[in-house]
């Protein structure tokens, strides 16, 4: 065996083999049986396959797999063969090409994909993300906001300029996105205007492409919308579904519940002519099925995002946070897959919803699309946080953290040099890649979903040195859709627009 | 050529860098001796003899503020703690950096409260991310129905991990051997992967297929909660006390492990199969597979650095390499090819690395 392609058809591997290949299997080979059939995921490249049992347990028994062995099992090719009827011989072929195209099988010595050609990540960010005041006017239980020394200060335009100024002309790419966010960014509209006017100069001459958009609670929505509409300001709601759950925690200081302003908000929001993306936060993991619900029936979106809540700001004390709560919002995360597919029976609409649709394609692709989940996250190198003092941080759940702290656009150097000899952002960077997290270090799902959030683990840890408190949520959710996505291919849709990213056909677990 | 402190034509390495404590309150190895075994440790092990309590947990939180760099493991017995104290421990460990393995105990005899204690916690430590694992202590009159039966329950309550290790020293007949070979077989082509933490006297030779957790007292040692230093759980000699004497003073003697696993094979270690013959100025034996010479070793290890060499740091184990070893383990990074490595190292250093390979601690790269 001496090819190598990434396209690889079974004929080809077939005519490739020779009686003195030596076949060697990967360690650390995670294996999960269930009902007559095995799931084996290789870690180091994302790689996985369902088998029957028969066929695990003839490359058991011919010692070609170990389950559990911290050594490589190896046999040469015709002592695998020995014995064997030439029906089986033909099996054992395509199973040896089953297992090698997914990583789990060397050829003398060699794998089929190169993990570290994989996980590439931008050297230099592409979202900056400016928090136009550190000030709200909700008090959410379990937001962080409010919590910042610098609650109540408001973003100068002069900066917001200076900031917009620079990532345009100092940080190399072509096409970039500003987002403005808080805060509550509305309570800043001078800000929003003279911002994003000035951002369409620059991009226009810098020939750069140039997106804008903005978070927001939508509150005052009703009285921006139309601004917004003429500034072609992309805009995302913040609503956590139905009155009864969004009033729980999206509250005015007063403790009153917000969900008649947001949709008041979101009406005028729609008459205006913009498109508003949804994104929940939940925190009891019974809720999915009521959130997505409203948000496909009452709003009749087909796209959102559904995020949980994080030990955080003032959810540190005004929420309960149990510390095996992941388990709860596994399982009621995975009933969202049954929604989706009963939505598509009755309406033949596929919903997208974040991180469903990530996730599926995190299974199918080695393309990491959101920076969240590659290795180390996309801190500094694919967003940028900027606070309303102009104080520079790799990441904007990061902004108010003076230890993350990069510089101040009024006194940095340029900017992508900034980038390239920061200390702080080196250490951050190496911090939060799998192999140097302990804990993620040898975890078989750590090239599906990362280090997790730098911040989530700095504030439910206190260091850079742990990956994400809700690790076991992505660990039964990646598997419970591998089981799932072998039983039904139709699974293939929830991928959404994320399919893009598919680029190597043969991958599809078969 | 000196490669291995495990080739048989080396002196084995004195100093352990796996440490394996048992916990009871009032141990004696906390103080000035535990000071000098963290120095040199790579992995942690606190085994408590009872249910987990206060005084272990303060532990554990003390030696996690270390700045020393090593992985801490905590094998414990789920006993009979209610579930507010169970979150409070659970959510006391998910806490812990250095906390890289966290292993229930259980008897394969346990009656059915152990087993619904057992996995109570198991759901919770794996929901906690602590990612648990069991370790069943077998009794020899344990029939295989019984135990076949708790290690599939003990998967499905999410054991990401299952060992097991004799709950006595009583000798096994050969039909016990070969009745836990099939159990274990079993397991494996259904894919539960069970491992040996420690050796069954007596059952070994049958069971041919696995490595041991214990590393057969190579590079690690057992303390008990009097001080009292042991090359592995199970062996009757003491080497020492760490009451009376300094860690150093004890080590010289433990070369006494080669005695101690008289059925010790080279499988922790490499046999000359893998690595070739002894060097001599002789023709060295090339390793058993022509290997494209342009392919890049990739280490999937960390290297620490030891006064007499280096030891190679895979998850929760690690290999011992003299100090030419180091040297050639230094040029495992990823860029240079085994012709490169060849032309400085010789022809053995190719055997070398293909036995790191085959132990999963380098991949080969194009």
């Amino acid at each position: 065996m001496t090819r190598y392609s990434l396209d690889l058809s079974f004929e080809e591997f077939k005519e490739s083999l020779s009686p003195d290949d030596l076949l060697t299997t990967v360690p650390g080979l995670y294996f999960s049986p269930r009902s007559g059939r095995v799931l084996i995921v290789e870690p180091e490249s994302a790689s996985w396959l369902v088998v029957s049992q028969n066929e695990l347990g003839l490359l058991v028994e011919r010692g070609l797999l170990a389950p559990g062995s911290v050594t490589r099992a190896s046999q040469k090719l015709t002592d695998l063969q020995a014995g064997l009827g030439p029906e089986l011989l033909i099996e054992l072929e395509r199973w040896l090409y089953r297992l090698f195209i997914r990583n789990m099988l060397a050829i003398n010595g060699y794998g089929y994909h190169q993990p570290t050609r994989l996980w590439s990540v931008q050297k230099y960010p592409h979202y900056f993300n400016l928090h136009l005041t550190e000030s709200c006017n909700l008090s959410c239980r379990y937001c962080r906001v409010g919590d910042s020394p610098a609650a109540s200060s408001m973003m100068p335009v002069d900066i917001c300029q200076k900031i917009i100024r620079r990532v345009i002309e100092e940080i190399p790419g072509t096409k970039i996105i500003i987002g403005f966010h808080g805060g509550e960014p509305l309570l800043n509209p001078e800000c929003l205007v003279e911002g994003s006017k000035y951002a369409r100069e620059v991009a226009r001459s810098a020939g750069k492409e140039i997106t804008l958009s903005l978070q927001t609670n939508g509150i005052l929505l009703q009285k921006y919308s139309q601004l917004l509409k003429e500034l072609n300001v992309e805009i995302g709601v913040s609503l956590d579904g139905p009155a009864v759950i969004h009033d729980r925690h999206r509250v005015f200081s007063s403790g009153r519940g917000s969900f008649d302003r947001v949709m008041a908000g979101i009406q005028a929001a729609r008459q205006a002519g913009l498109n508003p993306g949804y994104l929940a936060v939940i925190h009891d993991p019974n809720d999915y099925l009521s959130v997505a619900g409203f948000m496909v029936e009452t709003l009749g979106a087909t796209s959102f995002r559904l995020n949980f809540s994080c030990y955080e700001g003032r959810a540190k004390s005004e929420l309960d946070f149990d510390p095996g709560r992941a388990a709860a919002f596994a399982r009621n995360w995975l009933q969202l897959v049954d929604f989706v597919l009963e939505h598509h029976r009755r309406t033949g609409v596929w919903l997208s919803i974040d991180d469903l649709n990530l996730f599926v394609a995190h299974l199918l692709t080695r393309d990491r699309p959101h920076m969240c989940y590659r290795s180390p996250c996309g801190a500094g190198n694919a967003i940028l946080g900027f606070g309303s003092d102009g104080k520079i941080y790799p990441c904007e759940e990061l902004v108010g953290k003076e230890q993350f702290c990069l510089g101040d656009i009024n006194a940095a150097s340029t900017l992508d040099r900034l980038l390239d000899e920061s200390q702080a952002l080196a250490r951050v960077s190496e911090s939060r890649k799998v192999e140097n997290v302990a804990h993620c270090a040898s975890c078989p799902w750590r090239r599906f979903h990362g280090a997790g959030c730098l911040n989530k683990s700095f504030e439910y840890f206190g260091d850079l040195e742990h990956g994400d408190p809700m690790c076991h949520f992505y660990r039964v959710v990646f598997e419970e859709l591998m089981w799932r996505l072998a039983d039904n291919p139709e699974l293939i849709n929830l991928i959404s627009y994320y399919k893009k990213y598919i680029r190597v056909q043969n991958e599809w677990p078969t | 050529m000196k490669i291995f402190a495990r080739n048989r034509s080396l002196p084995l390495r004195p100093e352990p860098f796996v440490f394996r404590l048992e916990w009871k309150p009032g141990a004696e190895w906390v103080g000035p001796s535990l000071e000098e075994i963290l120095a040199g440790a790579s992995l942690i092990q606190v085994e408590a003899a009872d249910s987990p309590d206060h005084q272990l947990l303060e532990l554990l939180r003390d030696l996690d503020k270390r700045p020393e760099q090593f992985n801490l493991r905590l094998l414990a017995r789920p006993g009979e703690l209610g579930a507010k104290a169970r979150g409070e421990f659970i959510e006391s460990l998910s806490r812990l950096k250095k906390l890289a393995g966290f292993t229930l105990i259980v008897n394969s005899r346990a009656d059915a409260e152990i087993n619904r204690a057992l996995v109570e916690v198991l759901e919770a430590g794996a929901s906690a991310g602590l990612k648990p694992g069991v370790l069943v202590e077998l009794e020899p009159e344990t029939s295989v129905s019984e135990l076949e039966q708790q290690l599939r329950k003990a998967r499905l309550s999410g054991a990401l991990e299952i060992a097991l290790r004799p709950a006595c020293l009583t000798h096994h007949d050969l039909a016990a051997a070969k009745a836990l070979n099939d159990v274990l077989f079993n397991l494996r082509t259904e894919g539960i992967p069970v491992s040996l933490e420690e050796c069954f006297p007596g059952l070994e030779p049958e069971l041919t297929f696995l490595e041991l957790n214990c590393r057969r007292g190579f590079g690690s040692c057992y303390i008990d909660g009097l001080g009292r230093v042991k090359a592995c759980r199970q062996s009757e000699k003491f080497l020492g006390n760490l009451k009376q004497e300094k860690p150093d003073e004890i080590w010289p003697d433990y070369l006494f492990v080669r005695n101690v696993c008289p059925k010790d094979s080279t499988r922790n270690g490499f046999s000359e199969a893998e690595i070739g013959e002894a060097g001599d100025g002789r023709i060295e034996k090339a390793f058993p597979v022509n290997l494209d010479s342009s392919l890049r070793p990739v280490p999937l290890f960390t290297l620490k650095k030891k006064g007499w060499g280096a030891v190679l740091i895979k998850g929760l184990d690690g290999l011992v390499l003299s100090p030419r070893g180091e040297q050639l383990a230094r040029l495992i990074d990823g860029q240079n090819t085994f012709r490169s490595i060849r032309k400085k190292f010789g022809q053995r250093s190719a055997g070398f690395i293909y036995a790191l390979f085959l132990r999963g601690l380098v991949r080969l790269e194009k």
